[in-house]
C-alpha cells in the first residue's frame, strides 16, 4: 500500500501551511541548520584560512590525534572532520525538533480529535506529519548545503566526490531523523518528553557520529557513517512498528 | 440491507490493562436515531472510536454502513459518515475557511457554502478557529461532519461544554440534519437524547444493558404518582409509610412507584385527605429517560407500590 494516499497528500498541504506559521517551528527549522551547515563552517574555513596566511596553519596534525585525524591539515580537520560533523548534526536534529511542533501539538492542543474525526487513517495523519518535516527539512537544508559545498569548492577545500559525500551524509541524517521522530509521534505525550525521548534517542547516534569521524580514515568514513546512521534510523522505524501501536497517538 | 452500524462480540482492552468494552453486540438500523447512554467510563467514546477506525478491537468485530472497520474498503464508508468528536481543540494557525476546505478535499465532495450558510459560518471563515467562540466552533464541527453529506452521523456529545444558548442552537441545528440520517448520539445529557432519539442504547462497565426504543421503554417501565400536600413532604411520608408504602422525596413533594397509577390515584388522595393532609398534587407520571437510565443502571432503586394494592381510608 503506498504512503502517499490522497488523503496523507491533502493532509501534508494543511501541516505544511501550518508550519510555515508557527513561529516557533519556522525559528528551529532555520536556525539550526544555517548555524551547521553554513555559519559554523564558514567561521572555521575562515579561522584556519586567516591561521595559514599567518604560518600557524600549514602543517599536519601529529600522531597523537585520534587515527581519523592523522595526517590531516588543520583545513582538512574542518572538511572532513567539523563540517562532515556538523553536517550530520544539523541532518539529525532539525527534522526531529521540527516533528516535536507538528506531531506533539497536535495531541497536546487535542486537535487531533478533529483529524481523527475525519475519514483519513490515523496512519495518514503520522505519515503526512513526517512528510510534511521531510519536505521542510529538505526545502531548507539543500539550498543551505549547496552553499557550504560551492564555499568548500571555491576554497578548494575538496573536491566533487566530498560534496557527494555531504549530499549522502544529509541524507541518510535526515532519513534517520525521521525514524526517530516516528518514534516520538508514538512516545511522546508532551513537549517535555518528547525533547527527553529525542534527547535519548539522538544522543547516542551523535556519539556515534564523532566516533565514526574522528576513528575513520577520510575516504571511508563518510560512507561508513551514513550507512550507521540509515541502521539507527532503520532500528528505530523496526521498534516503532513491532512495539508501538499507532493508538499510542491518542491515548 | 445490512445494519448502519454493528458491533458483535466486540471488546477492547487498552495497553493499560483497562477493559472498556466487554462483548459488545449491538447494531443501528439505517433510519434509526439511537442514543449512547451510559456513565463515565461505560465505553461509550471508546465505541465511537471503534466505529471511527481509530482504535482496533481486541476482540469481535465492527462494522460501519456495512463494512468492516480495517478492511481496505472501510475507508468509503467513513466517507459516507459525518463524526462530531467530543469537545476538540481548534487549531490557532488555521481559518475556519481553511479547514472545511480540507474536509471538502478529504470527502471528495460537498457544498461548502450550503454548510456555511446553514450553520451561519459566513462570517467566520476567515477567523483562526481557536479565536472563535464556543458555539461557533461547535458549530463549524457540526457543518464539518455534515460537509460530505453523510448518511451516517456519529455525534460524541456534541453539546458538552456548552452555556445554554449555544446547546439550544446545537439542539436546533441537530434536529433538523438528524431527521434525514441515521444517527448515533453519545451523550451524558439526558434529556437532550430524549429530545432527539428514538431508540436508546445503556452500556455500563463495558456491557449493554439496554438496547430498545423510547417507546418500548416507557411502556414497559413502572409508572410513579408524584404527591405533594400543604404540610410538606415529610408529612407525606409519614402517612404514606403508616400505610405501608414507601416513597421518595422530590423536592417538596413525593414519588412513589405504582403499578398502576392511574387506578390507584384515587383511593390514595381519598385516604390522604382522610388524613388531614391538604393534598394539592396527585400526578401520574410518565417514566423519563432519566429514570429509566438510573433504574438500568442501578443507580436509584424506586420504591414500588404494587398492583392491586388496597389503599384504606
Amino acid at each position: 500500500m503506498s504512503v502517499l494516499t490522497p488523503e496523507v497528500r491533502v493532509l501534508v498541504g494543511k501541516e505544511i501551511r501550518q508550519l510555515l506559521r508557527s513561529r516557533g517551528a519556522l525559528t528551529t527549522s532555520l536556525i539550526l541548520p544555517v548555524l551547521f551547515l553554513v555559519v559554523v563552517p564558514a567561521l572555521e574555513y575562515f579561522s584556519f584560512g586567516t591561521g595559514s596566511r599567518a604560518g600557524r596553519g600549514g602543517g599536519t596534525l601529529s600522531g597523537v590525534s585520534p587515527p581519523g585525524l592523522t595526517g590531516l591539515k588543520p583545513i582538512g580537520v574542518v572538511t572532513y572532520y567539523l563540517v562532515p560533523m556538523f553536517t550530520a548534526l544539523a541532518g539529525v536534529l532539525m527534522p526531529s525538533v521540527t516533528a516535536i511542533y507538528t506531531i506533539v501539538q497536535e495531541r497536546e492542543r487535542k486537535t487531533v480529535e478533529l483529524l481523527v474525526a475525519l475519514p483519513v487513517r490515523l496512519t495518514d495523519i503520522i505519515y503526512a506529519k513526517l512528510a510534511a518535516t521531510l519536505l521542510i527539512a529538505l526545502a531548507v537544508m539543500l539550498p543551505l548545503i549547496t552553499v557550504q559545498a560551492v564555499g568548500a569548492l571555491v576554497l578548494g577545500a575538496a573536491g566533487p566526490g566530498w560534496v557527494a559525500g555531504e549530499l549522502l551524509l544529509l541524507g541518510c541524517a535526515i532519513a534517520c531523523s525521521i525514524c526517530v521522530s516516528f518514534v516520538l509521534a508514538l512516545l511522546a505525550r508532551d513537549f517535555r518528553t518528547s525533547q527527553q525521548i529525542n534527547g535519548f534517542l539522538l544522543m547516542p547516534i551523535l556519539i556515534l557520529v564523532n566516533a565514526v569521524l574522528l576513528v575513520l580514515p577520510p575516504a571511508v568514513k563518510v560512507p561508513v557513517l551514513a550507512a550507521l546512521l540509515l541502521l539507527a534510523g532503520a532500528l528505530a522505524l523496526t521498534v516503532a512498528v513491532r512495539r508501538l501501536t499507532f493508538e499510542r497517538y491518542l491515548s | 440491507m445490512p445494519s448502519a452500524l454493528a458491533f458483535a462480540e466486540t471488546s477492547k482492552r487498552y495497553r493499560n490493562g483497562k477493559l472498556a468494552l466487554d462483548g459488545i453486540s449491538f447494531a443501528v438500523e439505517p433510519g434509526a436515531r439511537a442514543c449512547l447512554l451510559g456513565p463515565n467510563g461505560a465505553g461509550k467514546s471508546t465505541a465511537i472510536r471503534l466505529l471511527e477506525g481509530a482504535l482496533a478491537p481486541s476482540a469481535g468485530r465492527v462494522w460501519l454502513l456495512g463494512e468492516e472497520v480495517g478492511t481496505p474498503w472501510y475507508l468509503e464508508a467513513r466517507r459516507r459518515t459525518g463524526v462530531v468528536p467530543q469537545g476538540p481543540g481548534m487549531y490557532p494557525d488555521l481559518t475556519a475557511g481553511e479547514y472545511l476546505g480540507y474536509v471538502r478535499r478529504l470527502y471528495g465532495r460537498g457544498d461548502l457554502a450550503a454548510v456555511v450558510e446553514v450553520f451561519g459560518l459566513g462570517d467566520q471563515l476567515a477567523t483562526r478557529m481557536a479565536q472563535l467562540s464556543g458555539g461557533f466552533q461547535r458549530r463549524l464541527t457540526l457543518a464539518a461532519a455534515l460537509l460530505g453529506e453523510p448518511e451516517l452521523l456519529l455525534l460524541d456529545e456534541p453539546t458538552v461544554g456548552l452555556d445554554p444558548v449555544a446547546t439550544r442552537d446545537v439542539h436546533d441545528y441537530l434536529a433538523t440534519v438528524m431527521r434525514e440520517r441515521t444517527t448515533l448520539l453519545c451523550t451524558h445529557n439526558l434529556a437532550e437524547a430524549e429530545k432527539l432519539c428514538d431508540e436508546v442504547v445503556i452500556l455500563n462497565a463495558g456491557k449493554v444493558l439496554v438496547h430498545r426504543s423510547l417507546a418500548d421503554l416507557r411502556r414497559e417501565s413502572r409508572p410513579r404518582l408524584r404527591l405533594a400536600a400543604r404540610q410538606g413532604s415529610q408529612a407525606m411520608l409519614a402517612a404514606l409509610q403508616s400505610r405501608g408504602l414507601s416513597a421518595e422525596a422530590d423536592g417538596d413533594a413525593v414519588v412513589l412507584a405504582a403499578e398502576d397509577a392511574r387506578g390507584q390515584a384515587p383511593a390514595l388522595l381519598r385516604a390522604l385527605l382522610a388524613d388531614g393532609l391538604d393534598v394539592y398534587e396527585c400526578t401520574p407520571l410518565e417514566a423519563s429517560l432519566e429514570t429509566m437510565f438510573l433504574e438500568a443502571v442501578g443507580a436509584r432503586p424506586t420504591p414500588a407500590l404494587p398492583r392491586g394494592e388496597r389503599v384504606s381510608a
